[in-house]
């Protein structure tokens, strides 16, 4: 009995997750860093307009039964040469109606690297941005040292995207 | 009669949505909470105040020679964002009166995050009141703009 009813346990489990689909949603953005830029943390904000609702629509579900979304990965590009300016980078959400989440960061970044991966973290819940119109995908670059130009950088964001069936 | 007075009152709205923004952005700047250990500039994201810290009076962390981090932080991964540049007063939103709620402060020396209410004394006096639960259990510190010219 003792054996059964872990197993049922588990069963019960793998039940309950197949009536979840798993999406993968892949959303871009730019981050302008207007200079002067001063050494410490610079802040550059890319307003964004999620297309969640079609993308599910796309894969044969219903937009109002989304059940979570949280973030899988974060590449990063540097628009001149490497990140070697700055010393760490975090990745936060920002929206009028939900509140600010930092979800992504790295620190230290390595040298000479021109794409890095913040690490995201899988425990915020995210879903509340996407019910929204637009949000903001908010950067923070840490930077060495004091810099009389302009920078840019682009994120590639991953979310797991979860839809009740 | 009726179309006059629709129009005067959308000109009414009009008029008072930059006011209010305005009145709002006065939270704009840099300011030292009054055990001078860090300084915090206050910034508008999304239509909402944020305040993140620029400076530290103590920006090494002595264990580790290393810049400080939000080592507290109860999310794991999240403890290796660096204590400078953290943003510690976060979602405030400017409802008239000389007053900022709805937001929070995080505590990095307990890894706390608590309700908050700003009021603005005077053009350049804060007081900063965290609290959990309703406000009258709750503690105020005092924040003066720092001049930067």
């Amino acid at each position: 009995m003792k054996k059964i009813l872990p197993l049922l346990a588990i069963a019960m489990l793998a039940s309950c997750a197949g009536e979840k689909q798993q999406l993968n949603y892949e959303m871009n953005a730019v981050f302008n860093f207007s200079g002067p830029l001063f050494e410490g943390s610079n802040t550059a904000e890319a307003v964004v307009v999620p297309a969640l609702d079609s993308f599910i629509k796309a894969n044969g579900l219903a937009p109002d039964q989304l059940a979570s979304v949280k973030i899988s990965s974060v590449s990063m590009t540097s628009d001149s040469g490497n990140f070697d300016l700055a010393q760490s980078v975090t990745l936060s959400m920002a929206s009028e109606a939900a509140k600010m989440q930092t979800v992504a960061v790295l620190n230290p970044i390595p040298a000479g690297a021109n794409e890095i991966a913040p690490k995201g973290s899988a425990e915020n819940e995210l879903k509340d941005y996407f019910k929204e119109k637009k949000f903001s995908l908010v950067t923070d670059l840490n930077l060495r040292a004091d810099r009389e130009t302009s920078y840019s950088c682009k994120a590639k964001v991953r979310f797991e995207v979860l839809v009740n069936k | 009669m009726r179309i006059l007075l629709l129009t005067f009152s959308t000109l009414l709205l009009f008029a008072f949505v930059p006011v209010q923004n305005a009145d709002g952005d006065r939270l704009i700047g840099i300011w030292e909470p009054s055990h001078g250990k860090a300084r915090v500039k206050v910034e508008k994201i999304a239509n909402k105040y944020y305040g993140r810290i620029v400076w530290l009076r103590e920006p090494i962390d002595p264990q580790t020679k290393l810049p400080k981090v939000d080592k507290n932080n109860p999310d794991v991964n999240m403890r290796t964002v660096p204590l400078k540049g953290y943003r510690l007063l976060k979602d405030f939103v400017y409802k008239g009166s000389n007053e900022w709620t709805d937001g929070t402060i995080y505590d990095p020396e307990n890894g706390s995050t608590y309700n908050c209410v700003i009021k603005m004394k005077d053009p350049n006096t804060l007081d900063i009141r965290g609290y959990i639960g309703i406000q009258t259990f709750g503690r105020t510190d005092v924040w003066k703009r720092l001049k930067t010219n």
